[in-house]
């Protein structure tokens, strides 16, 4: 052990010291996402069931299969829908509340924890008081709309409300953890430079929009992609509020892919699947990309 | 070094314990007072409070039975959820893991094959007289000639008619517009009926009639009692697998089978026309409290309403088609059930569609891990399906116990049916019934395809036929798609 460490120099052996230290994140990576991501890979080139078996190579019929599948792009056409009515729904609430929340009258704190309440409640049982809140009959909503006089609305029961319902339930479960993010970008702005625009006598709207979102701007970035991505992959809350429905209005790629994988009785169908996913994943990454790319623009 | 030495072999020595922790493929077996333990999973409907009681209780006078003390097994069961999913997950791990004897879904045998061991042999073997089971529920457990399985229940779907409503409709109607539930058997009946049970303020119903709001799930009962189908299930036939639905409304109106499909179709656009829900009224609790007169359930939707006001109500099977629409969507003519139409088929039917699980062995579908301790263990379950099952005694402890009508047809005249109930009233129609079509990718195709289809007609976004032509088209891909047809 003596020689081993006489050999190394001293930079090599600090090198070791933050491979060990880097090694259980790269071991669960590994484990948990690069492995099963070259496994789905392959898994697209067959036609097996999730247990591969009776496995038979059909090269690229799966992928060919996706392009043909009216289901799938209708998938796709409602969470491109969703994505853009959530993403920035998300994003606008989220910095309208950090920007509320971040001031240190007395209070305050409650109301970043009730903000924040959301983000740390399941998906499935929230989604699953949502569902009787939008009761068409006996929901809260309803009774609500009706004492101010306005008639019932569908929600969930109508092809033409049920992804708007969606939207709102997941914004609202969405948004704290994006407005804590959010808050810690704005806590974090140098005090010097408001002070300087005080002085100059800019007004509150201007030092947000001139000052305050630039100087956020990477936050945004960040929240902006992961938000997105997480809209993409949307389906727990529509597992539990509609199962796609009605119409296939709320069908959703991932629940697509679900159904097809893990469906009681799917069949042979885990390698479409996971063609399917990859399809969605370069979708995902290309709209990223452009997101990036606008960042970039933007930031010039 | 040495701290990385001493991560490293820390590492090893704590995988090494986490592989030699479980059990291996030949000592699994348990003991209880010296009786072997035979593992049933069940699917999650059996880990609702009230259901487990009862087949809680069904197993442990079972268990104290002289014959399985002869047997020397004791059973003991787990509710799982995703059933078909947790199976195939132990039987890629082994014996240890799998479950004994599976209370199966045989609604989804053709595609899990793999992790079913066939029963043939051991059904010639002991000469099993397989004729006493309801025959559409056997079938339903045969796959390409192999039996996967021995039917448990049979799980028939109906409609369920709130009986006070009607008495209260009736004590003011006059006799010639009185509803006789006894005889709601035609699909104008019935929308007599529930157009008579509705309650309206202008346009918004108060009170629902009929729950049309998830009539497109009870589809395929309603294609039945035109005594028609939807899928292609003839595996001579060049499109077995496919809908049978004909192009065009040409060919349509002159093929049987297409036509039934439209004229279904057609009736649930003529009942969403009528206005006879609210489309909250389309759950359970509507029609517990009162709030929908007319819904649909399976023969355990009492268990469901036991803890709701309503107690006076009634099953019947879905009534007979009698309407066609071959002058138009909106233009009904009424036939009589009875005949036959030009093309040699009935006109309807009462009956509906058959649901219900079977009792399945499942194997490992390594062949390496079919162990003789695993072989050991399922001579036992066989044993105990085939007493539980074949023996008279022990099938009525069974249905008793468990509320459940047996797919011993023999039994189905046991004195248990003849109490005033649900059961006694469904029981003479079960020949009526059928199980949904067993091809590769019918459950998305019904639940993506002819729901959501049928969702966009009652929306009114679109017409009976353009519904019928995206039925068909769209199903007729994604049927060959998941076949591997296409």
């Amino acid at each position: 052990m003596i020689s081993l460490r006489k050999k190394l120099s001293i930079k090599a052996q600090k090198n070791i010291v933050g491979y060990i230290f880097v090694a259980p994140a790269l071991l669960f990576f590994l484990i948990f996402v690069l492995i099963p991501l070259v496994l789905s890979l392959v898994l697209s080139f067959f036609k097996t069931d999730m247990f591969f078996m009776d496995m038979e190579f059909v090269r690229f019929d799966n992928f060919q299969r996706v392009f043909q599948d009216s289901l799938f792009w209708r998938s796709i056409g409602n969470i491109l829908l969703y994505t853009l009515m959530a993403v920035p729904l998300n994003v606008i609430c989220a910095l309208v509340l950090a920007s509320l929340v971040n001031t240190q009258l007395r209070g305050v704190k409650i109301f970043r924890v009730l903000f924040y309440l959301p983000s740390i409640t399941s998906a499935v049982a929230a989604s699953t008081v949502w569902l009787w809140l939008m009761n068409p009959s006996y929901g809260l909503l309803n009774n609500i709309l009706n004492a101010l006089g306005l008639p019932s609305a569908t929600w969930l029961s109508h092809s033409k409300t049920a992804l708007v319902s969606v939207t709102l339930i997941t914004v609202w479960q969405g948004v704290g953890a994006n407005m804590i993010i959010f808050l810690a970008a704005l806590q974090n702005m140098p005090v010097q430079v408001y002070e300087a625009a005080k002085l100059d006598g800019a007004g509150p709207l201007t030092v947000f929009f001139r000052m305050t979102i630039p100087l956020i701007a990477p936050t945004m970035y960040f929240i902006l992609t992961m938000t997105l991505i997480g809209a993409f992959q949307l389906y727990d809350q529509v597992y539990v509020l509609t199962s796609g429905g009605p119409a296939n209005s709320t069908l959703t790629p991932v629940y697509l892919i679900w159904q097809n994988s893990f469906g009681d009785n799917a069949g042979p169908q885990a390698g479409y699947a996971a063609a399917q996913s990859f399809v969605l994943f370069v979708i995902i990454m290309l709209v990223t990309v452009l997101v990036r790319r606008f960042d970039r623009d933007n930031a010039k | 070094m040495k701290k990385l030495f001493c991560t490293v072999l820390s590492s090893v020595m704590l995988l090494g314990v986490c592989a030699c922790g479980g059990t291996t493929a030949n000592d699994y077996s348990q003991y209880e007072d010296g009786r072997l333990i035979l593992n049933i999973w069940a699917p999650d409907q059996y880990a609702g409070s009230a259901v487990k009681q009862k087949f809680q209780s069904f197993l442990d006078k079972f268990n104290e039975t002289e014959e399985m003390k002869e047997l020397n097994v004791k059973l003991k069961f787990q509710a799982m959820t995703q059933l078909p999913t947790s199976l195939k997950t132990a039987c890629m791990s082994g014996p240890q893991k799998m479950p004994d004897i599976v209370i199966w879904d045989r609604f989804a045998t053709p595609s899990n094959t793999n992790y079913l061991l066939p029963l043939d042999d051991m059904i010639a073997e002991d000469k099993v007289d397989t004729t006493k089971f309801f025959a559409e529920a056997y079938t339903e457990l045969t796959v390409e000639g192999k039996q996967y399985g021995l039917p448990l229940d049979a799980d028939p779907w109906g409609i369920y008619v709130n009986m006070d409503l009607v008495d209260e409709y009736n004590e003011s109607a006059a006799e010639a517009d009185k509803i006789d539930v006894d005889n709601l058997d035609t699909w104008t009946k019935l929308l007599d009926a529930a157009d008579k049970l509705t309650v309206r303020e202008g346009t918004n119903v108060t009170r629902s009639g009929l729950n049309t709001t998830s009539a497109d799930g009870q589809f395929f009962s309603f294609i039945y009692t035109g005594t028609g189908e939807l899928i292609d299930t003839n595996q001579d036939s060049e499109t077995y697998g496919d809908t049978v639905m004909k192009e065009g409304a040409a060919n349509m109106m002159n093929d049987g089978q297409s036509l039934r499909v439209y004229d279904t179709l057609a009736f649930f656009n003529e009942l969403y026309a009528k206005n006879l829900c609210n489309t909250g009224h389309g759950g359970t609790d509507a029609f517990g409290n009162g709030y929908c007169a007319m819904t649909y359930g399976s023969i355990y939707f009492p268990q469901e309403l036991s803890g709701y006001p309503l107690k006076n109500y009634k099953m019947i099977p879905y009534p007979a088609r009698d309407r066609t629409y071959l002058q138009g969507e909106n233009n009904a003519e009424v036939l009589a059930p009875d005949e036959e139409d030009k093309f040699g088929m009935k006109n309807g039917q009462v009956g509906g569609m058959l649901g219900g699980y079977g009792l399945a062995i499942p194997q490992p579908v390594n062949k390496a891990m079919q162990t003789q301790e695993w072989k050991n263990h399922v001579d036992k379950a066989w044993e105990v399906i085939k007493l539980w099952l074949m023996n008279d005694e022990m099938n009525e402890l069974y249905f008793t116990e468990n509320e459940a009508i047996t797919c011993r047809q023999d039994l189905w005249t046991n004195e248990f049916y003849s109490q005033d109930g649900v059961m006694k009233d469904i029981i003479p129609y079960l020949s009526y019934y059928k199980m949904r079509p067993g091809v590769a990718g019918y459950e998305t195709f019904e639940s993506s395809v002819v729901r959501s289809e049928i969702q966009a007609l009652r929306e009114g976004s679109q017409t009976v036929l353009t519904t019928y032509e995206n039925i068909r088209s769209q199903g007729n891909t994604l049927l060959r798609q998941a076949q591997g047809r296409a």
